[in-house]
This record gives structure tokens, sequence and C-alpha cells, in this order.
């Protein structure tokens, strides 16, 4: 009898070990689900009614745009720009080993990668550092200072004070930066084929523009467009859930990047698939 | 006008308020003091619906709050001002601006009205033309004055103290003292305080309350309280480490 006691509580040890961080993830998820409605919702009553976005939040958002976007135009121009040249590089002088001639193709293949993957999802990574971090680790601190309970006692929703300049901000300033990554970087890989692997300019342009259509345009961009969503969400959740002081602060920042960037890899992978089947 | 009736709140396997009963009048101060760490600031948390109960009911004015939808928690939620222990100004706003968000949201009033009544309620806690001023240009002092002149600019009826005297020298938490006591004065609130300073307790109570272990074990007016026989009561207050409470 004793010994199938202790069988039985060890094996409930078990079950629990491996069922609770799984109901916690689960948790999570939930509340991330509750948070997008939140937000979604908040947008909507912000945008639907004129003299709220004029007295209120015209001018946050204005800062967000400013923040997300200007502020991070040299590191993704940078970053576009550099990707673009490695890609021609290694692609023009892999291919070339393989099949004589055939880096005439550079122009296809850099661009058609950069418009439909890198640059969206380089932007976003990029992004997501510089922006999604800075976002959780202003509203962490916000939390453990009791802004966001003042807020509350204010009869201000955190939600739509916080949390709407910065998804409007991230959204309409995503896809514009992933537009100045694809020209970026389609402009490195120019200058590599031009004036290193000697492909003239008429060639590349051509490839690029036989090979890229609109259809690839439109996947990147609303590619950005998700990707924008993603990275706000996991910035404003862990943002607001933020406790425990500085350490926790740091905790947020660390976790709102990691997730939301794995999870913009994940996204990327999927829509692929989905745009795929059109 | 506050009933506070059988209060339950966890977190987790943490039972930070096990039954807490009490009533604060309109008009009095009522100070609820007990340790770091009892549930103080749960329970003003609590009655300002920023944390929800596990169990038990809030009365206001003959309401049940903790059955409240959301139109009337809104409409319960302009009738307090709240104080919060680090001033909690918004970091990104003016001084100005902080002391009207509430106003600016709430009460559609023209600018000038805006102004006027900004630079009446600074006034009234000793503050003038700093309006223009950013939180981090300010001493813990001028922050919870402001941070004061924001919980009274919305005409609140009753103001929540969370350790109004901590972290500002004693000079500082007397001149706070005063301005809790003037406040009470001029605009007839009724106040409830949370604090472990017995000095700011004894000069702003009508009556105090102490909290420990999750439940009321005492409440009177501060003569009462400081003839107490009550061991904990008494420990507390003389702020001796020997006695039934036990340091964690």
């Amino acid at each position: 009898m004793k010994v199938m006691t202790k069988i039985s509580v060890r094996f409930w040890r078990g079950f629990d070990s491996v069922a609770d961080p799984i109901l916690k993830l689960f948790l999570e998820i939930g509340n991330i689900f509750i948070l997008l409605g939140e937000l979604l919702a908040a947008t909507f009553r912000i945008l639907t009614c004129p003299r709220k976005l004029r007295h209120f939040y015209y001018q946050p958002i204005m800062e967000q745009m400013v923040r997300v976007g200007v502020d991070s135009i040299p590191v993704v121009l940078t970053t576009a720009l550099f990707t673009g040249m490695v890609l021609a590089v290694q692609t023009g002088v892999t291919i070339e080993a393989k099949i004589k001639g055939s880096s005439m193709f550079i122009g296809n293949i850099v661009n058609l990668a950069l418009i439909r993957e890198l640059g969206p999802v380089l932007t976003a990574i990029l992004v997501t550092g510089r922006v999604g971090s800075a976002m959780a680790a202003e509203i962490g601190s916000m939390k453990i200072t009791e802004q966001i309970d003042a807020l509350r006692t204010l009869a201000a929703n955190p939600v739509e004070y916080i949390g709407v300049p910065r998804f409007l901000g991230v959204l309409c300033m995503m896809p514009m930066l992933t537009i100045l990554a694809d020209v970026l970087g389609s402009l490195g890989g120019w200058l590599v084929s031009s004036f290193h692997l000697g492909i003239s300019s008429t060639v590349y342009w051509d490839g690029a523009q036989s090979t890229v259509g609109l259809a690839d345009i439109f996947s990147g961009l609303s590619k950005s467009f998700f990707f924008a969503i993603i990275l706000c969400i996991f910035a404003l959740h862990r943002g607001f859930q933020t406790y425990g002081g500085a350490v926790g602060v740091g905790r947020s920042t660390t976790g709102a990047v990691v997730n939301a960037s794995i999870t913009i890899l994940i996204a990327d992978y999927f829509l692929t698939q989905l745009y795929a089947l059109f | 006008m506050i009933r506070i009736v059988n209060l339950y709140k966890s977190f987790g396997s943490n039972h930070v308020l096990r039954g807490v009963d009490l009533e604060i009048r309109k008009g009095e101060t009522m100070v609820i003091i007990g340790r770091s760490g009892e549930g103080k600031s749960v329970l003003l948390k609590t009655i300002v619906k920023l944390l929800e109960p596990d169990h038990g009911e809030i009365w206001f004015g003959g309401k049940n709050i903790t059955a409240a939808g959301e139109k009337e928690k809104e409409a319960y939620l302009r009738r307090f001002g709240v104080l919060f222990q680090g001033a909690a100004l918004f970091d990104s706003l003016s001084v100005e601006e902080n002391v009207s968000f509430g106003l600016r949201r709430m009460k559609n009033l023209p600018e000038k009205e805006i102004a006027r009544i900004v630079r009446e309620r600074l006034a009234m806690v000793g503050l003038r033309d700093i309006e223009g001023k950013y939180p981090s240009e300010l001493s813990g002092g001028m922050k919870k004055r402001v941070a004061l002149a924001r919980a009274i600019a919305m005409d609140p009826e009753v103001i929540l103290y969370d350790e109004p005297t901590t972290g500002v020298d004693p000079i500082m938490a007397d001149a706070i003292n005063d301005l809790i006591l003037d406040m009470k004065k001029k605009l007839s609130l009724t106040s409830v305080a949370v604090t472990h300073d017995m000095v700011s307790a004894y000069k702003i109570a009508d009556r105090m309350a102490m909290l420990h272990e999750g439940r009321i074990v005492g409440m009177g007016t501060p003569a009462q309280i400081k003839k107490s026989r009550n061991p904990l009561i008494r420990q507390f207050i003389s702020g001796s480490a020997q006695g039934p409470i036990r340091l964690v």
C-alpha cells in the first residue's frame, strides 16, 4: 500500500512539473490575445473619435512615429545596404563558380530575396531590438513606479493611453522602413555587382524588374504589418506585466525582444507558406 | 462613508488580507498603521479598485462597489484622489500637464479655466511658477506636493494617502502632514492614510487602525491607541524589536 502511495505521489509530482509550464504558456498566450483585443478595440475607439484623436493622441502618435521611424533610419539603412552587398558577393561568387555566366542573374536573386524576405524580416528584427526593448523598459518603469496605477485612478485606460500611440507609430513606420531597407539593400547589391563582379547595371536592374512583381512587393510589405503587430504586442505585454524593480524591468526588456524576434521568424515562415498558396 | 466587510486578498500562496473589517466615517482621517509588507497598500489599492478582492465587500455611500459595473466603477473612481508612495507623476508630462491630466480628460473645461484650477491647486500645496517643469527637475518633497495637487484637482470626496511621508526629510514630512490637515479643513475631505510613521499618524489621524497579519487588530483615536494594552499595538507604537510581532 505504502509503495503504491509513493508511486502515486511521484507520478502526480512528475505530472505537475510537466503540466505547470504548459498551463503557464497557455495562460500567457491567452493574456497576449486579450491584450491584442483590447489594443485593437482602443485603437478603433480613438480613430473613430476625431475630438479625442486631435486633443489627446495626435501629438503622442507623431512622437512615436519619430521615435520608431525617423530615429531608426540610420541603423536600418546601414544594415540593409551591407546586407544587400554581402548577399550579392556570396550569391555572385557561388553561382558563378557552379555555372559560368550565371552571375548575370544576381539582380533577380538579390532583389527577390530582399523584397520578399530579408527587407521585412531584418527591419522587424532591428526595430524590435531598438524600439521594442525601449518600449518594454519604459512601460515597465511606469509600472513599478505606480504610474500605470495613477493612470487608472485618473480614469485613463493604460492600454489606450500608452499602447495605442505606440501601436499606431510602429504600424505606420514599419512598412516605411521596410521600403527604405528594400531600396538600400538593392542599391548595395547593385554596387557590388557593378564594381566588384563586373556585371553591367542594365543587366542587374533588368533582372530585378523581370523577377520582382507587385505580388512580391505586397507580400513583403504585408509581412511588415504583421511583424509590427507582433513587436508591439510583446513589448506592451511584457511592459505591463513587469514586477520586481530594476531587475524586473531588465527581465521584461529581454523577454520582449527575445519573444518578439522568435515569433517574427516563426510567423515569417507561415506567412511565406500562406502567400505561396495564392 | 466607506465600509469594508470581511475582505480577503491573496497573491498566489501569499495571503495578504485575511478578513479585514473597517469603517471610515465621512469627513474623518483614518490612518492605517502596520509593519511594512502587512498589506496596507494592498488594502488602499483594493478600496480604489486597482486590485480586485478575492472575497468580501466594499460599500461606499450605501452601494456595494465590489459588484459595480464598468460605468459605475468609473463614476466611483472620480470621487477618489490618490497620493501614491513615490508620487507616481508621469515622467513625460510637465507639472501643469500632470495636475490637469484628469481635468482635461473628464471635464470639458476651457483652457483658461484649466490653467486657473492648476494654479490654484498648486498654490494650495505651496507651489508657484513650476507649471513648466518636469518631474525629473523636482525634489522628492516637491514631487509629493505636485502629486497631491493632482489628486485634489478633480475635487474628490475621498483622498487616499499611501505612505505620504516616506522618502522625505523630517521637516518636509511635517510640512506634508500640515498639508494633509489643511486639505481636510479647506476641502472637507474624507481621508485614508497608510503609514508606519507614528509621528505623522498621531498628527493627522482622527482614528487609527492597526493592520497585522491581514486583519485589523485594534482601532481607536490617537489617544486611545497610545493607551492601548494590546501587546501588538504596544510593540508597534513603541518601535520595539521584542514582543509578539516576530521579525521575519
